[in-house]
């Protein structure tokens, strides 16, 4: 039994010294130092940050002394209602307009009344009244000024402006 | 023979007698009547020595006479071209064989005066036929109303000569882009004269319309971003804000009797008219439609009814209904677009904004059968306003280039443009003013 004790503690003795002798071993040569070039940062692909999507609505055009939303505007009132109802934040005024013919008075109440048109079309497609304001300048702020039906119909118009959300 | 040639010679002068005792010089007007008296306006005589530089205001005051005398459609100032003399101091210059051969049949004499502080004026009216004086008047005021004072005169003169004052004493109020090219509020003589500017909304003015005192003037006015109407004392200088309702607030008129302010806004999302009441600012609503456009109330002049434009038919016409909003009828039927109505002083007749084949005209519709005339035939012609005469119209028209403020008479004659800078437009025709000038 004592043989066996002392085979353990010369056993274990030994396997130290094997250990000890591992630590002191010197630390192999560092490798001589070669200048390498910095390795070039990595080009990531560039990711531009995604555009904030912003609303391009188009100006609305009617005919003479009409109100009602012609066939071939249906088009564009129609993708300005979609960015609207992507765009769930914003606030719109409309603002209706005449050409310079008739009384000022009557294009006043005439461009009201287009201003009015859009913003029905808008909320029967869904879009919350409260987000849409309309106001009327009659023939007062045309966009040109020649006497001519090429002037006229540029002037038969309601815009979208946006706003801002704060009051 | 002598006995004949004794007769003969009184026939002549009995024959001569009643050729000039035809000419009486009082012209009863009857409506519209084409009556026109002739009669002369020399120079003011002055009363002493000379006036040095203030010469000038005497012989002013002389034209601006003659031109407010002539306005009236009853009469006509013979040209001073053709006077016998060119000065009429004393009784013998009114000698009736000379002055009847220029047709002229009554004489307005003027005695003229001033310490360069003040003027002095005395008129006189003859009749030619029986060199009778028909009236003598003394007027005073300070150099600087000199103008102002001949307007007076001239209203007295009218009076005394038809029985009905003349509109020498009225303004006009439009709206003009002159200053900065802002659409501002401006007041004028009816002649054009002494503009001034009125409001300061640095944007846009529209629709100017004068309570029946002539003491105050509303008007929609975009100062606070969007059309709303306002008041502006003449006499106080002040703007006071009578409806800012959602939407746009557009085309306010006064009742005759000042107790009403007639106007359109929008109401169940479609312009209607309203009557607000002066004095509280009660609403009460007058029309009901859905889906038509109400605008452009006007009174007749008993207060009783109201005229205005709607497009309930399908395109805008002329419409008038009881004042509390009943008893609704078409008054236009010819064109496709009538607008802007106003109603004369007179009763029977409404003039409005008409769209011809030829453009834009003033109409003028016989209420009782609804037939129209049309005053205009070049440019585009818009926004007819009465005189409280009921024989003057002015309006805005385009026929020189750019649009002008124009008078004429009811039946399209006499045209006159009275203003010359910027944009002139939508022009209101006050009441009779009494000026004084203690």
């Amino acid at each position: 039994m004592k043989h066996k004790h002392w085979a353990l503690i010369v056993f274990a003795a030994i396997i130290l010294a094997l250990f000890a002798g591992c630590a002191k071993k010197t630390p192999p040569p560092e490798p001589p130092k070669v200048e390498t070039p910095p390795e070039p940062p990595i080009e990531e692909p560039i990711v531009e940050p995604e555009p904030e999507p912003t609303l391009e609505l188009k100006t609305v055009f009617f005919d003479y002394d009409k109100h009602n939303i012609k066939e071939d505007q249906r088009a564009r009132l129609t993708d300005n209602a979609k960015q609207l109802m992507k765009f769930d934040d914003s606030m719109v005024r409309l603002e209706g307009h005449c050409d310079e013919r008739g009384t000022d008075a009557y294009n006043m109440a005439l461009g009201e009344k287009r201003a009015r048109e859009v913003k029905d079309f808008l909320t029967q497609y869904g879009i919350a009244a409260t987000r849409l304001q309309t106001v009327s300048y009659g023939e007062e702020r045309p966009t040109c000024r020649t006497s001519n039906e090429g002037c006229w119909s540029r002037n038969r118009r309601v815009e979208f402006i946006v706003i801002d959300n704060q009051p | 023979m002598t006995l004949s040639k004794f007769t003969s010679l009184l026939i002549l002068i009995l024959c001569a007698i009643s050729i000039f005792a035809q000419g009486d010089a009082y012209l009863r007007i009857t409506d519209y009547g084409t009556g026109v008296m002739k009669i002369a306006v020399p120079d003011f005589e002055p009363h002493s020595g000379d006036f040095g530089d203030y010469d000038t205001i005497r012989t002013m005051m002389a034209e601006v006479l003659r031109d407010d005398l002539n306005f009236s459609p009853f009469l006509d100032v013979v040209d001073k071209v053709f006077y016998p003399v060119t000065r009429v101091g004393l009784k013998e210059d009114l000698d009736p064989f000379s002055w009847s051969n220029i047709g002229a049949n009554t004489i307005i004499r003027g005695d003229f005066d001033t310490d360069k502080r003040s003027v002095f004026v005395e008129i006189h009216i003859y009749s030619i036929s029986n060199s009778h004086r028909l009236m003598k008047k003394t007027y005073e005021s300070k150099i600087n109303q000199a103008r102002r004072l001949v307007h007076k005169i001239s209203d007295d003169i009218h009076k005394a000569l038809t029985g009905e004052k003349g509109v020498a004493q009225t303004q006009i109020a439009f709206i003009s882009d002159r200053y900065g090219g802002y659409k501002e509020l401006y007041v004028c003589d009816y002649d054009g004269y002494a503009p001034r500017r009125i409001t300061n909304a640095k944007s846009i003015v529209l629709s100017p319309a004068w309570s029946t005192g002539g003491d105050k003037l509303s008007y929609t006015s975009f100062v606070n971003g969007k059309a709303d109407i306002y008041m502006y004392d003449i006499y106080k200088e002040r703007e006071t804000l009578l409806a800012n309702h959602p939407g746009s607030n557009l085309t306010a008129a006064w009742s005759p009797d000042n107790r009403y302010i007639a106007y359109s806004r929008v109401c169940d999302d479609n312009a209607e008219l309203f009557l607000m009441d002066a004095r509280t600012g009660e609403e009460t609503r007058l029309t009901y439609t859905l889906y038509s456009i109400e605008t452009g109330p006007c009174f007749s002049p008993t207060g009783r009814e109201i005229a205005f434009t709607s497009d309930r038919s399908g395109t805008p016409q002329i419409f008038i209904m009881d004042i509390m909003g009943s008893n609704v009828r078409r008054l236009t039927y010819e064109g496709k677009y009538n607008t802007s109505a106003s109603w004369s002083p007179r009763g029977d007749k409404i003039c409005c904004t008409s769209q011809t084949e030829f453009g834009y005209d003033i109409a003028l519709i016989d209420i009782a059968t609804g037939t129209p005339m049309y005053l205009t035939c070049v440019g585009s012609n818009e926004n007819p306003s009465w005189a409280p005469d009921g024989y003057h119209i002015v309006f805005s028209s385009n026929r020189s280039g750019s649009y002008q403020l124009y008078t004429m008479n009811w039946d399209g004659t006499d045209v006159n443009r009275i203003t010359n800078g910027g944009t002139n437009k939508m022009p209101a025709w006050s009441c009779r003013y009494t000026w004084s000038f203690d």
